[in-house]
């Protein structure tokens, strides 16, 4: 699994992070998501795509 | 995954919205067939006009999180869209940017006694969706103007951020719970506990003492408050307007370490943008978290096993605010939006300039994503999914914060009363009307 994020959409709503702390965090300044796992584990991919559905402006889209 | 093709809706005859609760913990029962049926419904404003309403999951996703619906003009399809037209009007008045002809167009309007249609003319319309009208804040604007105004506040509200500002929510909560205890039971958790909340933690964000907040609370409730007139509810504006003047005059005498003085500093704001800013930051905070965490308490004290399960901390805190989140649902609409353009919407066309109301009390109990809907389970997997804080690009800045605020003082409160119940009957609680844009118990009288 591959995970692409578009910083111009992301509102900073924070469901990524929520979701899976280990793959998405926040940036300090504006809460814009930061990706810090681009291939992540196999047991992280069911959070993984939870944060892809939750996310509001769907700014995160997963290649599997 | 919709049950049938959608495009009758255009030649159906518009419905009125349901309004009646048959049980207080469910939203009409009209909205089953609805949802199952007509998901995409003609529907008829409060004023008359016609548009659309939206009732599934999959349908509210598609309009919120579609570019070409604008939130200006929005406002919450319960009230009155004349109310939410004399306060667009007045932003206008005093905007000088506004294009004269759109403004003296928006006039005609007032003089024909027609000023909410002013607000669908395919002009006016595209006008606001252009302008950064100085006066307006970040949940009356578009892309992109909306997205430069909203990446000013984000920082403030990310899951960091309010996890550092914990610390401070344990101590307001706990300082309320002492004054419950002081008082003895019974005592109305509304007026002691929930509503206080908000108002506490809005002067800890902001940085003024903690006797500002009965000015938050008082006025925040006018605005929401439907048997306020439209004078009462223009009055309250500038009321508040002057408040949040105030305050960042202070602030910039006495810079601290708080938001207000942050947004002074960055110097990307108008002024009246920042005041513009700060009263929704009140308002959307207020009557919000004070209801959510009202409504979520009684949830929980209507069946016992729920309250035992808060007690016994055997699922964890979070999960159950996003069940009570989903089920309580007291936003009950979203911001209406308007189509800037014709706009397909599963298999209908919705027309430019047409408007939508998202039903998210009824979207909330969608069997399509929530099995048994209408059965509180905190430990159901899918409750993360609930729109109580909308979707888009609009969705709750303060999410994380009113999380944060509900879980804490759930927690406190089943600590520090193990035995709380209802100090009256269940069906002795009085509850919002439904023309209010937010539901809830207006009173809790609780013992321990």
């Amino acid at each position: 699994m591959r995970i692409e994020v578009d910083e111009d959409k992301c509102v900073g709503g924070g469901q990524c992070v929520m979701a899976a702390p280990e793959v998405f965090d926040q940036r300090e300044e504006d809460g814009v998501v930061v990706l810090l796992d681009k291939e992540p584990h196999a047991e992280l991919h069911n959070a993984t795509r939870e944060a892809a559905i939750l996310c509001p402006a769907a700014a995160i889209r997963i290649i599997e | 995954m919709t049950t049938r093709p959608l495009s009758y809706a255009r030649q159906s005859e518009p419905i009125q919205p349901p309004t009646e609760r048959q049980c207080p913990f469910d939203p009409p029962s009209e909205f089953h067939e609805l949802r199952d049926n007509r998901p995409l419904s003609k529907f008829r404003f409060p004023d008359g006009h016609v548009g659309w309403m939206v009732t599934s999951n999959e349908l509210a996703r598609a309009v919120l999180g579609n570019p070409r619906f604008s939130v200006n003009p929005s406002g919450s399809p319960d009230l009155h869209p004349d109310r939410q037209a004399a306060v667009l009007f007045d932003a206008i008045k005093h905007d000088t940017d506004f294009p004269g002809a759109i403004r003296a167009l928006v006039e005609r309007y007032d003089r024909e006694g027609r000023l909410a249609d002013a607000f669908r003319d395919p002009e006016v319309v595209r006008t606001l969706h252009e302008s950064s009208l100085h006066k307006l804040s970040f949940v009356n604007t578009d892309p992109p103007v909306h997205t430069r105004l909203r990446r000013i506040l984000t920082g403030h509200f990310t899951v960091r951020r309010v996890g550092e500002l914990r610390p401070r929510i344990e101590q307001i909560v706990t300082d309320r719970l002492d004054v419950m205890e002081k008082l003895g039971p019974p005592v109305d958790l509304v007026e002691t506990f929930t509503q206080k909340l908000p108002s506490l933690l809005t002067c800890a964000l902001f940085g003024v003492p903690e006797d500002e907040a009965g000015t938050f609370e008082r006025l925040s409730e006018v605005r929401f408050n439907s048997d306020a007139t439209v004078d009462d509810v223009l009055e309250a504006n500038e009321e508040f307007r002057a408040f949040a003047r105030e305050l960042f005059e202070r602030k910039r005498a006495q810079p601290t370490d708080d938001l207000l003085s942050e947004l002074g500093r960055t110097g990307e704001m108008s002024e009246e943008q920042m005041v513009s800013t700060a009263v929704v930051l009140v308002r959307a905070a207020h009557a919000t978290t004070a209801l959510s965490l009202a409504f979520g308490v009684v949830t929980l004290l209507q069946d016992r096993e729920r309250w035992d399960t808060l007690r016994n901390e055997s699922v964890p805190i979070g999960q159950i605010v996003e069940e009570l989140l989903r089920y309580t649902s007291i936003v009950q609409t979203a911001g209406i939006r308007t189509a800037l353009e014709d706009v397909e919407i599963g298999g209908t066309v919705i027309k430019a300039f047409e408007q939508v109301a998202v039903y998210v009390s009824a979207v909330n109990r969608d069997p399509l994503v929530f099995a048994e809907p209408d059965r509180v389970d905190l430990t159901r997997q899918s409750a993360t999914k609930h729109l109580a804080f909308g979707y888009g690009v609009h969705q709750c800045l303060g999410q994380q914060l009113a999380r944060a605020e509900l879980q804490i003082a759930l927690t406190g409160l089943a600590r520090r009363f193990p035995t709380l119940d209802l100090a009256v009957p269940m069906d002795e609680l009085t509850w919002h009307r439904s023309d209010r844009p937010f539901y809830g118990p207006e009173r809790v009288p609780v013992t321990w």
